[in-house]
């Protein structure tokens, strides 16, 4: 499957998808734009044809004529008007193929790309908000841009048909019928554009109420909505952003449907006018009354089309041109960029951050600022303070997610932006506080701790990180032991607790061996006679290694080997349980307080 | 809209079309007149077509073919008038009508009690009752367009053929007889590929989840698992192509046979209409109009008993299913009211969830409280051991499957529970985060006092007023996805706080109120908790026994049941499963001191 090239120009058009389709499925696609185009010329050609049958029976009709000419044209008009009939049904088949093998194409593509950008851009709520766009129901919106242009060309098509068939017999008519389409196009486009944009922000308001209705119908939020009595105010809300939305949307239809109505009493009357213009050449027999009178059924079939048709096909035609430049923007998202491809393993004896500052992109507020520590082997490190004063930070920096930071992390002496990500994944071993719920076997889960190399954790190891995590009785109880699929969002019944679910967030982190062992709250979820066990295995599991404990209950805390205290993105304390204590500082004060309920 | 109004087919059309009937009116109006105008085209087509045949052969004049043609274009420009306008109102009134439709299921639903919530497929339920609703809509839309605009069409439609030719009135059944045997075939052997492949899809979707949504990214990329799932994804989507293509075709050939089915019919009525003129019947001119305005009497025909008659057969049960459930009964709210609850007692409850299974294990067995005024009790236990379960009971959220609560001397189920509610207060666990305003969050309805609001804050030690977290003060949007800020988990663990003591009661009930806070906050915020308690009935549950001590009565829970209570005093003296949870926790804190 080929994606498309990385240009870099400033407009993207709808020409787009075809060079798409083109690139993916290039037999498929020249067959269907052929099959669009005679379907759209069919109409054309059958004007020329019932003009011969109709003149035929004239001239049968008045003179004693020729039967055979007669029965001949009415049969070649039959056969006409019956492919005309099947030819939709014939595109529909090649649609189909087109349709499955682009939305194929286009999920990979988007999945590809969606994989390798910067960690930062999806922390960030306005690209990710454009990823959202771009990818929420993408499968078929290629084919249907693609669809839509055609749609449109049919119309384009049609009406240059008759104009060229009018200019071939009277070139004034011609001329005026092809003006016609010159004026109707831009009016009916340019208001698409308007409505389009009202439309958005009336989805907007529809989306806000969308969410109070799932506030007032759901589950969640039953019992705070029967303790406070809310729903009824709950609704009067949902009412009035609902309310919004509709008058919006309501107020661009109307200047929509004006709009379109206009210009098709506008065609009515041009086709009127043109019936007229006509006349006079019938009389002389530069027009033949059968070539007059399948003309005016041509128009009559056009504008009919016209009235139900155009405005939806306009609206599409708004909607896919805004998606494509969407994608444009979507596909030219940075992406992350490695220094180095290297494979191999290192042994890391020493993380040390020397004078690193950060801040989150797009934001001026320093995370962190001047921070300096050293973490070697062989130690255990807790990592304190209140929320949002750079702890996570600390670690996401780390971990490289990000690398734009000031000063160095440097492993074993060498700066960290200069690793591989094969290389930095294989250093470290996490369990974090908002860890992942993959829908995979309770195995996989586990085993994916050790990444690409998850194949290779044997089922003895799985089973051993789950004895070591106290879910042995648990987990063999269940249907189908290791292998049961969990983490399903629907079924309620078979997924794990809170606290079982934190469990196998160790378990991953103990299946691998790391040189650091990074863990984020990992007994926030569980009640305090598990908390103990807990720690003691993630004591033992960091023997030897590097260990960073994140935590909010000081006591576990006490172990350590060293206790950084962070406030505002700086270190304001650090040393062993004891210096902090008798130093009566920050850290010791969060700690009597702790403590102070068991006394 | 009164509670007690029963629903059924013929009521909901009313209702709908009560919703604003002028422009009801107009729709429908305009759409007979649109229908009759349509019809008339074939009309003016054949006189054009006639008068332009004498004319050419010098038989008729310029002035009626001047005629036919205004006739024609005034013809068509009143049905292009009318369709607009109907269409119009048609647009506007469906907004309408879905509006009101989808509030009045809203409050419905929220008034299911929590306990219908545990009750399995609920939520499908749920589900397809706000689709029903709509469906409603629509079906009432189908039928009036039906009685509207095709009926009036095919009436004059067919009344002018009939006055041309009788025969020609063939052209109904010849469209009509193969679009209803190719809607039965259809019916017959439709397969549904959505069904083999919506776990396919559902795979993939989550797989694209794990690798680009917030909630994995960070984790997928930090283990290096991103090239497993792109591969996962490209299997999954290789599959649900494979099926779709399958299923897709399979469908098309049945759309083929359908499609040959109404070409036969087509194909009978051009040849009907070309053996007419051939016989003399029909003259050409009435010939060409005939077949040049067919097409929509055939489209019309189409899709009348084609898609609509499917439509409204396929949406009737899904209406039906959305009346049912509006006819559902509710909990009355009559019964016995309390002013203030001075004394809770619980009488030997035990509590089931909903299940059809009969011998599942009850949640709550055989608990016996009293609690007055003044006291406060401390749950604790660990997880699974039914706390929450008996808060929600004492709150009157569930009721007991056997046993009594008694609310000041008057039993449960004797009492109108929004009385209950009205007097209690709670800080839930699982906490709502509303997207909404401050303010809103606090208040969960229409506020009078905000000088009651900005107390429950400073009470709840919420950072307020601050420019950087609240930049619009009171009216700062809580949740990034509607342009607001985003709070932390203590931040907003304080929000719930100060919504619990903004809807302050007699009863109190505080569950796991601190787990996402830090220390220092903690300790003020239990300072606070004790004055709320001092003059209410307190409820706190807790696996920190540190935090239980502060009540005047403990209760340990296990599997259900309370296995000790009392105060902390005496249950260290008297449960050593008390006990030993208590030695667990201070350990962390006394070891270290003895180092």
């Amino acid at each position: 499957m080929i994606s498309i090239k990385q240009k870099n120009r400033k407009r993207i058009s709808l020409f787009e998808y075809v060079a798409f389709s083109m690139q993916n499925c290039c037999g498929w696609t020249i067959v269907y734009m052929l099959l669009q185009i005679i379907s759209a010329i069919f109409p054309t050609l059958i004007i020329s044809v019932s003009a011969a049958f109709i003149n035929a029976f004239i001239e049968n009709y008045s003179k004693s004529g020729n039967t055979v000419q007669l029965v001949r044209s009415g049969g070649l008009f039959l056969f006409f008007v019956l492919i005309s009939y099947l030819l939709p049904t014939c595109i529909s088949f090649v649609g189909i193929r087109l349709n499955v093998n682009l939305g194929t194409a286009y999920d990979f593509l988007l999945a590809n790309k969606r994989s390798r950008i910067k960690y930062a851009l999806i922390e960030n709520s306005e690209t990710y908000e454009l990823v959202e766009r771009v990818c929420a129901d993408s499968s078929g919106r290629m084919y249907k841009g693609i669809r839509n242009i055609f749609n449109a060309a049919e119309y384009i098509i049609r009406f240059a048909g008759i104009t060229v068939t009018l200019l071939v017999y009277d070139a004034a008519v011609g001329l005026l019928a092809g003006g016609l389409l010159v004026l109707i196009v831009p009016i009916c486009v340019k208001g698409g554009k308007e409505d389009y944009k009202a439309y958005e922000k009336a989805s907007e308001q529809f989306r806000k109420a969308r969410y109070l209705r799932t506030i007032l119908s759901g589950r969640d939020s039953a019992a705070e909505r029967t303790l406070f009595g809310s729903a009824n105010w709950m609704n009067q809300k949902w009412e009035t952003w609902h309310n919004e939305g509709r008058i919006l949307a309501a107020v661009a239809t109307k200047k929509n449907f004006i709009r379109i109505k206009i210009g098709s009493m506008i065609s009515v009357l041009v086709s009127g006018g043109i019936m007229l213009i006509m006349l006079p050449d019938v009389l002389n027999g530069k027009i033949s009354v059968g070539l007059y009178i399948s003309i005016v059924t041509a128009v009559i079939g056009l504008v009919q089309l016209m009235t139900w048709n155009i405005a939806s096909v306009v609206e599409e035609l708004v909607v896919s041109r805004q998606y494509i430049k969407d994608y444009a923007s979507f596909m030219s998202l940075e992406e992350e960029t490695q220094f180095s491809e290297k494979r191999e393993k290192i042994n890391v004896s020493r993380v040390e951050f020397r004078d690193v500052s950060f801040s989150y992109p797009n934001c001026d507020k320093k995370v962190l600022n001047h921070v300096n520590f050293i973490l070697e082997t062989g130690k255990t490190y807790a990592l304190v303070g209140e929320n949002g004063s750079g702890k996570s930070t600390i670690v996401k920096l780390m971990l490289g997610l990000f690398k734009d930071y000031e000063g160095e992390i440097l492993i074993n002496g060498v700066e960290l932006k200069q690793f591989s990500a094969w290389q930095l994944q294989s250093i470290y071993a996490c369990s974090f506080q908002d860890f992942a719920r993959y829908e995979l076997s309770v195995r996989d889960n586990i085993a994916i701790g050790r990444g690409i190399q998850m194949d290779q954790v044997s089922d003895a190891a799985v089973s051993e990180a789950i004895d070591k995590v106290g879910l042995t009785n648990y987990i063999s109880a269940m249907p189908k032991g290791i292998e049961t699929k969990i983490g399903r969002i629907e079924d309620e019944g078979t997924d794990l607790s809170g606290g079982q679910w934190q469990r196998i967030a160790i378990a991953r982190a103990l299946v691998k061996d790391a040189a650091v062992y990074i863990m984020d709250e990992p007994t926030a979820a569980l009640d305090p006679m598990s908390e103990k066990d807990i720690y003691n295995l993630i004591y033992e599991a960091m023997c030897g290694k590097i260990g960073v404990l994140i935590t909010h209950r000081l006591g576990g805390a006490a172990r350590t080997d060293e206790i950084i205290v962070l406030k505002q993105g700086k270190i304001c304390e650090r040393g062993t349980f004891k210096n902090l204590m008798r130093a009566n500082g920050v850290f010791a004060h969060l700690y009597n307080m702790q403590r102070s309920w068991y006394q | 809209m009164s509670k007690r109004k029963k629903f059924g087919i013929v009521s909901i059309f009313f209702e709908i079309a009560g919703i604003a009937p002028a422009k009801f009116f107009v729709e429908y109006l305009s759409t007979v007149a649109n229908g009759v105008a349509a019809a008339f085209i074939v009309i003016a087509t054949n006189s054009l077509f006639s008068a332009v045949m004498g004319y050419s052969d010098g038989k008729g004049s310029s002035s009626s073919v001047l005629e036919a043609i205004f006739f024609l274009v005034a013809v068509t420009l009143l049905s292009e008038l009318f369709s607009g306008i109907s269409a119009y109102y048609g647009e506007v009134y469906y907004y309408l009508s879905t509006q009101h439709i989808e509030k009045t299921v809203n409050a419905k639903t929220s008034r299911l009690s929590c306990i219908d919530y545990e009750k399995s497929g609920v939520l499908n339920l749920i589900n397809s009752v706000y689709s029903g609703a709509v469906n409603a809509i629509d079906l009432v839309n189908i039928v009036m367009d039906i009685i509207t605009l095709n009926i009036p069409y095919f009436i004059i439609y067919g009344v002018y053929l009939f006055f041309l030719w009788p025969p020609l009135l063939l052209i109904f059944p010849l469209i009509i007889i193969p679009t209803l045997v190719g809607q039965l075939f259809k019916v017959k052997f439709s397969i549904f590929e959505e069904q083999k492949n919506a776990p396919l899809r559902r795979k993939r979707d989550a797989y694209m989840e794990y690798i680009g949504d917030r909630d994995y990214v960070k984790e997928t990329r930090i283990l290096g698992i991103i090239p497993y799932f792109l591969n996962e994804i490209k299997h999954t989507c290789v599959q649900i192509r494979n099926i779709s293509l399958a299923e897709k075709t399979k469908s098309w050939y049945v759309d083929l046979v359908v499609d040959c089915l109404n070409m036969a019919g087509y194909g009978g009525v051009v040849f009907l209409l070309i053996y007419g003129v051939y016989i003399g019947k029909i003259p050409i001119a009435t010939f060409a109009a005939v077949f040049s305005t067919c097409g929509m009497l055939i489209d019309m025909e189409k899709g009348v008993f084609g898609n609509q008659l499917s439509e409204l057969v396929d949406k009737y049960g899904s209406v039906k299913q959305f009346i049912n459930f509006m006819n559902r009964p509710e909990q009355t709210n009559s019964g016995g009211e309390v002013s203030q609850i001075h004394e809770v007692r619980v009488d030997g409850i035990s509590f089931c969830y909903p299940s059809l299974n009969q011998d599942q294990v009850p949640v709550i067995q055989d608990i016996n409280i009293t609690l007055k005024t003044g006291e406060s009790l401390a749950i604790v236990g660990n997880n699974g051991s039914g706390k929450t379960t008996l808060t929600k009971l004492l709150l009157g959220l569930y009721t007991p499957s056997t046993g009594t609560i008694f609310y000041n001397g008057i039993a449960h189920n004797e009492m109108n529970p929004i009385s209950i509610w009205n007097r209690s207060t709670a800080v839930f666990q699982n906490f709502i985060k509303y997207r909404l305003t401050l303010q809103d969050n606090i208040a969960l309805s229409e506020t009078m006092d905000i000088g009651k609001v900005e107390d429950a804050i400073s009470k709840a030690q919420l950072e307020y007023p601050n420019a950087q977290l609240f930049p619009d003060g009171m009216d700062t949007m809580l949740s990034k996805e509607f342009g607001g800020t985003d709070l932390s988990g203590g931040q907003w663990q304080k929000v719930a706080i100060a919504r619990g003591i903004y809807h302050t009661g007699n009863l109190v009930v505080l569950d796991e109120p601190t787990s996402a806070i830090d220390p220092v906050n903690e300790y003020n915020l239990y300072q606070c908790f004790a004055n709320m308690v001092k003059e209410r009935i307190g409820i706190l549950v807790t696996h920190r026994l540190g935090l239980a001590k502060l009540c005047t009565k403990v209760a340990l829970m296990k599997a259900g049941k309370i296995i000790a209570f009392g105060t902390h005093e005496e249950l260290l003296q008297s449960c050593s499963e008390y006990c030993e949870l208590w030695e667990t926790q201070i350990e962390r804190y006394e070891d270290i001191d003895s180092h």
